[in-house]
């Protein structure tokens, strides 16, 4: 569902127009008819309304950057799917199984970066780490080194780092 | 002779000194933190040592850990390159105490020159022209009136430091008292010194700066003049040599000032004298950088010599071979600072991976980098990731040349200034040579991007093609729907 | 094979008077169209925007791929039923293309009452899960409805084709290996509960979607326990606690991007045989079809210059071109598959029954798929024929169309009366999809046949009684199976019973007959084989 990308973060609605006899891609108010999409390595090439154009590519996440012409352009492709992600970050870290708390590694206040350390835990005999999911601030310690806790107990409380 | 250098520096200049290193067949070492440990000046050198440091850039500073990597690597110099801790006097000496080779001048010019006050005098003393300036004593009342005799507008600057830190500029008497207390209180807490001075400020001035070469005997001779005015923030953005409709006499006057200075300190290495040029022809003394510069490939260029291996020279006790009369410069060249950076945010600092570099190979243009595919882009460093110079027969073909191969440069995965600079060279006020220090914020609006290429909705197209998911969509479709299109009952 | 040559004289008079009716005819299909897929009360779709939810077919739009058609079924079910309370039978089930894959697709829609189903929005659903059993079509199923009619229970519940079917023909769709997947935009109760559960995949919007077997007013009127929808079957339940649904979604647009990335996840099927060559457009405009098509049930006209304008090329090899001409066979081929063609040029005789049991015979050794138009007013009858075992020729030709392991498409372009709707393959013979266009009528037999037929048996009976006959009583009766048999025997009438699976306007024919066809042909080889024919 690419209904629409950023260019240089400037909006640009896209659509499919037809495939046949070739790909006719809507940007915006206009039609480009595209063929002879090639790539090879960090090199393209491809032809748009039968003019030869090549240049360069490379793909940083969500964003390709194309270098065309003398240009560097940055496309960002938005997808509602990534979110996804987003509604998983709990902004509560809860026991996936019943254990002990071996130590608390951060200070309610704390902000923290995705994949630093929160706590280890110890469940049946096996020790692990749990760590933020995203950045954030550490809002409530719910254990403490020694703390026990079921299956599903809530162990930290998250809040959004922006908030001072 | 040198035998074996460390390089106390890293990135772009570390590779440049290696370069020279071993086209010379002297040894090298280099220096690494562990997130550097794939950067290209790490494979050149003979050897490479890993530094501890949290932040990294503390290791380039830690001068007990560099000296003690140059003696149990067996080095007998080091190279300091610019900025960390090139123009520390302390360490020069904890160098020469430790029987290392320090290359540059000694410890004493350092501080001389460092003080940005006594440099001031020494140069006053010398006959170079200096602008009119006051120091700040204890009283504050008084530093104002003084300040205010000498007239608006003013710069107040800090004595131990430079590049922009703890300088101010003063229109009015209202704004003095604020400003200078702002401007002690930054200048203590990034030079550890909070003495200010205040100075004449030239309107529209050029930086035009000189090079020179000492062997701390009293000889000295210049490698006549850059200029670097096109700056942000006091960054240098683009230099170049010769500077651009500079009067015959003036030329001369700036060089023999600058040597006069050079032969008074017994300066001993490389050493760059800056100054500022009013509209009106007169310059004063701004201040002299005790290192290689960022932008010496320049000077290289026009005089076909290489700067650092008369460095390893000097350094290695030899007297100055050059003679004032061979030096003649010939052609034009500019060099623009490739920097991680978003121009559409202000240039603020940009990071990321090197996913795509190809270096355009053209006669008259040299790259200076110290990246590879693959590098991590930090902010534990500086931006600058290398220097494009081009040379030609004249200023329009040298520009010409510089805007082409920053056209054919590709730099991929991590935003730069690139295209930014390729529209300042094209400026037409960059090409009549209009140069002052206030060019860029005056020109900022022309030098915007323009939304709309011929090529935009191509590079959208790539990009699109380029996403799998869109591929996909696009050529997925079985058919005979892919024929029959978007038909509805 | 060449193609056809069309003997049309556009400028006549009689093309002219049919072109103008038809094409009212096609506009009058659009408008009753566009009403039942977009005329609903304001209140309705403000409530929907309220919730924050899109409207169907804005969901709809967002999961197909872009550029591609979508063959939207049964747009005018219910049509005639219900007094216009449920328009397009309050679901919307169609055949299009997401993220590259031939999907069915089912769409509640919340904006007729609710989404309630009446017994027709479930024969709908049964007929559209039907055609992705036979088709092996995945299907997609975007659930927002308030449950069952329960004032019209008795007719949507107890029966073997009623709402169990639907769960059923899930779990066969499963056993057979093509995938569900549904998207959960509003509630899903009760039974509805279960298309989700028994869907391989699924997907929540967090704050709108719901699945429970018993809703909030049916837990407070069983038990007493008072609990908001969303405590009782929301997202975070169902994708945490209880497992039942597979992927929370913050809002619809989300559903649709991980549905979309699901469906993009399923293995690309296999189709049964290839396209032997490139798509050609036909020659011969299919506009013209307006002023071929009578303006008369009664009158007939030549089968050939419609295929000539629904095949590639107009190209068309006859089979048998100079016995039984009452019916037209031949191959060809539709966006580059070859299909066979039986098309009515007038009634069936035993020649043109027995040229048609052939032909099909020949389709199916060849593994050609079969296209059946029908113009069909029924066999010929009379004790001429009848001597000559018209019956059996009959049986024959149904028995061979019947025993078919090919895909088998009908359209009735026309008349489809008595048993010639069972020979050229009607809707009880499976074929995989049956459409219809606007001028088609279809009863046991002609309206003016019936009531003629009706009246003479009053008046033998009569007679035998001894009574006299009373012209107006007859008049009236005549009148009123006239009347009977206008309304029933209609298209609407027809598509609103779901007795079909829409009505075309002609000129798409093509189109949808192409999507279909292509359809169809993910479908495993059926067995092959033929019962006893009475020589």
């Amino acid at each position: 569902m690419l209904s629409r990308v950023y260019v240089d973060e400037r909006e640009v609605e896209v659509g499919i127009r037809a495939r046949r006899p070739q790909l006719l891609v809507r940007l915006g108010e206009r039609d480009y008819a595209v063929d002879d999409f090639v790539i090879a390595g960090a090199e393209f090439s491809l032809r748009v309304d039968g003019q030869p154009l090549s240049g360069w590519w490379y793909r940083r996440g969500e964003e390709l950057q194309i270098r065309l012409a003398g240009r560097t352009y940055s496309v960002q492709f938005t997808s509602h799917a990534k979110s996804a992600a987003a509604t998983a970050r709990a902004h509560e870290v809860r026991a996936s199984m019943p254990g002990v708390v071996v130590a608390v590694h951060r200070a309610v206040g704390d902000v923290v970066a995705a994949g630093d350390a929160l706590l280890t835990l110890e469940s049946m005999k096996l020790q692990a780490t749990l760590v933020a999911s995203h950045a954030a601030r550490v809002a409530v310690l719910h254990v403490a080194a020694q703390s026990v806790f079921e299956r599903g107990a809530l162990l930290v409380s998250l809040a959004a780092a922006e908030d001072a | 002779m040198l035998r074996r250098v460390l390089i106390a520096n890293r990135g772009e200049i570390a590779c440049r000194v290696l370069r020279t290193l071993k086209a010379l067949g002297i040894g090298s070492v280099a220096v690494y933190t562990f997130e550097e440990r794939n950067a290209p000046h790490v494979a050149l050198a003979d050897e490479a040592v890993l530094l501890r440091g949290a932040p990294p850039t503390a290791a380039y500073l830690d001068a007990a850990q560099l000296v003690e990597a140059a003696q149990r690597s067996g080095a007998d110099a080091i190279h300091p390159g610019y900025g960390f801790l090139a123009e520390n006097a302390a360490f020069a000496q904890r160098v020469a105490e430790a029987g290392l080779i320090f290359i540059g001048p000694d410890a004493a010019v350092m501080r001389l020159m460092g003080d940005k006050i006594r440099a001031r005098e020494f140069a006053r003393a010398q006959g170079v022209p200096v602008a009119p300036s006051v120091l700040a004593g204890a009283d504050a009342a008084e530093f104002a009136a003084s300040a205010a005799a000498i007239g608006f507008p003013l710069l107040i600057k800090a004595a131990a430091g430079g590049g922009g830190k703890g300088m101010r500029l003063v229109r009015a008497t209202t704004q003095f008292a604020e400003s200078a207390q702002l401007a002690a209180a930054e200048a203590l807490r990034y030079f550890g010194d909070g003495r200010i001075y205040a100075e004449r400020y030239i309107e529209r001035p050029r930086h035009i700066e000189v090079q020179v070469l000492g062997d701390g005997s009293g000889r000295a001779v210049h490698l006549f003049e850059r200029e670097c005015s096109l700056q942000r923030r006091y960054q240098k953005i683009i230099e170049e040599s010769p500077a651009p409709h500079l009067a015959a006499a003036t030329r001369a006057a700036l060089c023999a000032a600058a040597v006069r200075l050079a032969a008074a300190a017994r300066y001993r290495n490389a050493g760059t004298v800056e100054f500022v040029l009013a509209p009106d022809g007169t310059f004063y003394f701004l201040e002299m950088n005790t290192r290689l510069q960022v932008e010496h490939p320049v000077t290289e260029s026009v005089l076909g010599l290489d700067l650092v291996a008369l460095q390893l020279e000097l350094a290695g006790g030899a007297a100055l071979s050059l003679r004032q009369e061979d030096l003649v410069p010939r052609g034009h060249a500019i060099e623009c600072r490739i920097c991680a950076e978003e121009p559409a945010h202000d240039f603020r600092p940009a990071t990321g991976r090197i996913g795509v570099l190809r270096v355009p190979a053209a006669p008259g243009v040299r790259f200076d980098g110290g990246i590879a595919e693959g590098q991590a882009v930090t902010p534990a460093f500086d931006s600058l990731l290398a220097k494009l110079i081009a040379c030609a027969d004249t200023r329009p073909a040298a520009a010409a040349r510089l805007q082409r191969a920053l056209q054919e440069l590709v730099l991929l995965g991590v935003p730069s200034n690139i295209d930014y600079l390729a529209r300042l060279l094209a400026l037409p006020a960059f090409l009549a040579g209009e140069l002052h220090t206030g060019f860029l914020a005056e020109h900022a609006a022309e030098l915007l991007p323009s939304a709309d290429t011929p090529h935009a909705a191509a590079a959208v197209l790539a990009a699109l093609l380029g996403d799998d998911d869109f591929r996909r969509t696009a050529w997925a479709v079985p058919e005979p729907h892919a024929s029959i299109g978007a038909w509805r009952n | 094979m060449r193609p056809l040559q069309s003997a049309i004289n556009t400028g006549s008079a009689e093309f002219h008077r049919r072109y103008v009716h038809n094409k009212a005819l096609a506009a009058q299909l659009h408008e009753r169209q566009r009403a039942a897929r977009q005329q609903r009360p304001a209140r309705d779709l403000e409530r929907l925007a309220s919730q924050g939810k899109l409207l169907p077919r804005q969901r709809l739009e967002r999961l197909l791929d872009a550029g591609t058609p979508f063959l939207e079924l049964s747009t005018l079910a219910a049509g005639m039923a219900y007094g216009g309370e449920s328009p397009a039978a309050s679901c919307i089930t169609g055949i299009g293309v997401v993220s590259g894959r031939e999907v069915m697709i089912h769409a509640d829609d919340p904006t007729v009452k609710g989404g309630a189903w009446y017994p027709l929005t479930i024969k709908k659903m049964v007929r559209a899960l039907d055609i992705a059993i036979e088709n092996r079509l995945p299907v997609v199923h975007l659930c927002d409805s308030a449950g069952g009619q329960l004032q019209l229970q008795s007719a949507l519940f107890p029966d073997r084709y009623m709402a169990g079917r639907i769960f059923r023909n899930q779990c066969v769709l499963s056993k057979a290996g093509v995938p569900q997947l549904a998207l959960v935009f509003g509630h899903c109760t009760a039974g509805g509960a279960y298309i989700p559960a028994l869907s391989d995949y699924n997907v929540i919007v967090r704050g709108t979607g719901a699945v429970f077997l018993g809703g909030p007013p049916l837990v407070k009127a069983a038990t007493g326990e008072l609990v908001s929808a969303d405590e009782l079957g929301g997202c975070d339940l169902h994708t945490r606690t209880s497992g039942t649904c597979d992927y929370p979604a913050v809002d619809e647009l989300e559903a649709l991007a991980i549905g979309r990335e699901i469906v993009a996840q399923w293995q690309r099927p296999q189709k049964l045989w290839s396209p032997e060559q490139p798509t050609e457009a036909p020659l011969l405009d299919a506009d013209e079809l307006y002023g071929i098509i009578p303006d008369d049930i009664k009158q007939t006209f030549d089968m050939h210059e419609v295929i000539a304008r629904i095949v590639d090329g107009s190209r068309f090899h006859e089979y048998k071109p100079a016995y039984g001409t009452t019916l037209v066979c031949g191959f060809a081929h539709l966006f580059g598959y070859r299909i066979g063609i039986l098309a009515n040029n007038g009634i069936l005789f035993n020649d043109s029954a027995i040229k048609g049991a052939h032909f099909i015979e020949l389709c199916n050794q060849n593994d050609t798929p079969l296209l059946f138009l029908q113009n069909i007013t029924g066999f010929m009858v009379g004790r001429e024929y009848e001597a000559a075992g018209i019956t059996k020729d009959g049986a024959k030709m149904i028995m061979a169309q019947s025993c078919s392991h090919v895909p088998k498409l009908t359209v009735m372009c026309h008349g489809s009366f008595g048993a010639g709707n069972y020979g050229m393959c009607g809707r009880a013979f499976d074929g995989r999809l049956l459409f219809t266009w606007p001028n088609h009528q279809i009863a046991v037999m002609g309206g003016e046949q019936a009531a003629g037929t009706l009246v003479e048996v009053k008046l033998r009976q009569l007679q035998r009684d001894g009574a006299s006959a009373d012209p107006g009583a007859l008049a009236q009766l005549r009148a009123a199976t006239l009347a009977a048999y206008e309304e029933q025997t209609s298209a609407y009438y027809s598509t609103s019973e779901l007795w079909d699976d829409g009505i075309l306007d002609p000129v798409d024919t093509r189109n949808a007959l192409g999507i279909a066809l292509a359809a169809a042909l993910n479908s495993a080889p059926l067995a092959r084989g033929n019962g006893v024919y009475r020589f």
